[in-house]
């Protein structure tokens, strides 16, 4: 995964608890780097010992640490000079979704090696959708949890989702239910 | 090339190209893309192009002759009205003498288009200006990056450099501290064993001042008494020629008895007796006194001395050092003394500098004795006195013996130095010496040596206080 992914993950941590706590995880994951470069291509492995490694040393699941990264990411991509990027990505959630993929995909222009995941929205009814997961990674369904929940934080809506389907269950994909409604 | 069969309709030619514009010959806007026309607050269609829009590149104005005559060039056009630039191509319809300008967003700002409410879905999806705009967003990125990362390096070098400015003093001052520990240790080394051999020098004297003071009474007593002794026995001896003179024939008890006792011998060996006891005695009120001469234990303040009596005390006491023993010969010693007035020191102290010096002029010239066998010399200290330019008393201590190289001779008045085997040398002797005759009396002690040349030490005291 891109550095930006793991500058993520310590900007979580050491915004939610603290540099010492950080400090600790890197140090139980084996990690030497001081520093990842946001546009540097790390192994994946890297990126599942320091979420191992903040499971064990924060006490929590390797989910909600993932839930939460989810939720962090949206305002961390901002944060990290893409604002622009996501205003122009859309206005609203269901809108934002949608273009979810094309937005990897122009990304993909400055990350070569990004291996980017898979949205695609239905429209169930009026506010409501199923967002279908593609990824070529395992484990992450948990952060899109927390990316809904982030995005819509962003777009002031209210969220309410449930995982219908699991590629872990045996599924062929994740699929999450929303409920919205703008407030 | 095939001739091309298909082409497109106005509408999704409009699709495709949401940005474009399209004008007549009279610069009338005809036609506008959906986007740009959403960028701008006026209804564009109909209006004429040169009132909202200005030609950037190529360095022209709008004019539809020289328009065309630059139809092939790159163009770049910027909005009055929002200044967004548009870069593409003019494409001249000839029969419907309109020209369009088909073009996106050029070098896209992304607070601009965000300003604008221009979304992604407002491009064409073959258009490649999003893609641009995601590289500047991530250029930028990774420029703040790069900055962020510099700032670290240049402070992380600041404290580097910091950390080693500190090192470099805790260093130095380490050094300092060690080179005073040192310097202290060796002072205090120093003044220990000056303690040592001050106080081994006190007791010394105070031996020889008590073996001095108890002789003293005695042999005073015998002394003071001898002279009658002399006069009783020279009484009794006149007495004893009187009744031999008179008596003549004794009787036989009498007779036998001065047979026995050899009366005769006893007349003449009793004054030559009393005589030697005399001389004796006289021999040790003179070693009392140069005992007492050398120890001047309670003389605490400078008090004026005779040298010689001073250099006549040491020798006494080191008068069994001098005696031949073993295969060893007695040394030699040559006295030159010179006209000397009573000089102003301490004289216990100056004492104990020429028994230092004579005492290794002595170990040195054993040294000589017993180790090199070329060494054949009849084993001499000179010790000459003198006055010089009236303002120096110079005693001048030399020995024949084997001498020294010019290295030992740096450091000899260093403490701790000896060239004397370990256990028999502290190297203490000169170093103290050096310090009684500079520091303490302002003279100065130097010496003069070469290998198989002997060796020469010169004490000057000044005489100014004497």
């Amino acid at each position: 995964m891109y550095g930006l992914v793991n500058r993520a993950i310590q900007d979580m941590v050491c915004d939610m608890f603290d540099e010492a706590t950080w400090e600790k995880i890197k140090q139980k994951a084996e990690v030497i780097e001081q520093q990842f470069l946001i546009l540097e291509a790390y192994p994946d492995d890297l990126t599942h010992r320091l979420v191992k490694s903040a499971s064990q040393e924060l006490g929590l699941s390797s989910a909600e640490i993932m839930q939460a990264f989810g939720e962090y990411w949206v305002k961390f991509t901002a944060t990290a000079g893409y604002q622009e990027i996501l205003d122009m990505a859309g206005d609203t959630l269901p809108e934002f979704l949608e273009n979810l993929d094309d937005l990897h995909t122009r990304i993909g222009v400055q990350f070569p090696k990004l291996q980017p995941p898979s949205f695609e929205c239905t429209e169930v009814a009026e506010n409501v959708i199923d967002l279908h997961y593609q990824s070529t990674r395992e484990g992450l369904a948990p952060m899109v949890v927390g990316l809904v929940k982030g995005l819509g934080d962003r777009f002031h809506t209210a969220v309410d989702i449930t995982q219908t389907e699991s590629r872990e269950a045996g599924c062929e994909r994740d699929t999450f239910r929303i409920e919205y409604r703008a407030e | 090339m095939n001739k091309p069969l298909y082409t497109l309709n106005p509408q999704t030619f409009c699709e495709l190209y949401p940005f474009h514009i399209g004008f007549n010959h009279n610069l009338e806007i005809v036609q506008v893309g959906e986007v740009l026309q959403r960028t701008h607050q006026i209804t564009l269609l109909g209006e004429q192009i040169d009132r909202h829009f200005q030609i950037h590149q190529p360095a022209i104005a709008f004019d539809i002759l020289k328009i065309q005559k630059k139809i092939k060039s790159l163009f770049i056009l910027e909005s009055k009205h929002n200044s967004l630039k548009l870069k593409g191509q003019m494409v001249a319809l000839k029969e419907q003498q309109v020209i369009l300008f088909i073009c996106s967003v050029w070098n896209p700002d992304s607070s601009l288009l965000s300003k604008l409410a221009v979304k992604l879905k407002d491009f064409a999806i073959h258009d490649l200006t999003p893609d641009f705009l995601f590289l500047q967003q991530t250029s930028q990125t990774a420029i703040r990056e790069v900055q962020s990362l510099t700032e670290e390096l240049t402070q992380q070098k600041i404290q580097i450099q910091a950390s080693l400015e500190v090192q470099k003093e805790l260093t130095s001052l380490s050094q300092k501290q060690a080179q005073h520990l040192k310097q202290a240790l060796s002072n205090i080394k120093e003044t220990q064993s000056q303690l040592i051999q001050a106080e081994k020098m006190s007791s010394l004297g105070m031996l020889v001042a008590g073996i001095a003071h108890e002789i003293n009474n005695p042999v005073t007593f015998i002394h003071g008494n001898l002279r009658y002794l002399q006069e009783y026995v020279e009484n009794l001896l006149k007495l004893l020629q009187l009744y031999q003179k008179y008596y003549p024939q004794p009787s036989s008890e009498i007779a036998t008895e001065a047979d026995i006792i050899d009366i005769v011998f006893l007349e003449t060996d009793l004054p030559k007796l009393l005589n030697s006891i005399k001389i004796g005695t006289e021999r040790i009120c003179k070693i009392v006194d140069s005992l007492k001469n050398f120890s001047r234990h309670d003389e605490a303040k400078k008090k004026p001395v005779d040298i010689h009596s001073g250099i006549d005390s040491t020798l006494l006491i080191l008068q069994h050092r001098l005696k031949a023993y073993g295969r060893n010969a007695d040394i030699q010693v040559i006295k030159q003394y010179g006209e000397l007035p009573l000089v102003n020191c301490y004289a216990s102290s100056i004492n104990q500098v020429f028994m230092n010096i004579i005492s290794n002029s002595i170990d040195a010239l054993r040294d000589a004795e017993e180790n090199c066998a070329d060494w054949n010399q009849g084993p001499t200290i000179v010790i000459r006195t003198l006055v010089n330019d009236s303002q120096n008393l110079v005693v001048r201590i030399a020995d024949n013996g084997m001498g020294m190289e010019q290295s030992a001779m740096e450091k000899i008045f260093d403490p701790f130095f000896t060239t004397k085997p370990v256990g028999k040398g502290t190297g203490l002797g000169l170093s103290i010496s050096y310090g009684i005759v500079v520091e303490k009396h302002g003279g100065k002690l130097s010496c003069i040596s070469a290998p198989g040349e002997g060796a020469e030490f010169a004490i000057e005291i000044p005489l100014l206080n004497s």
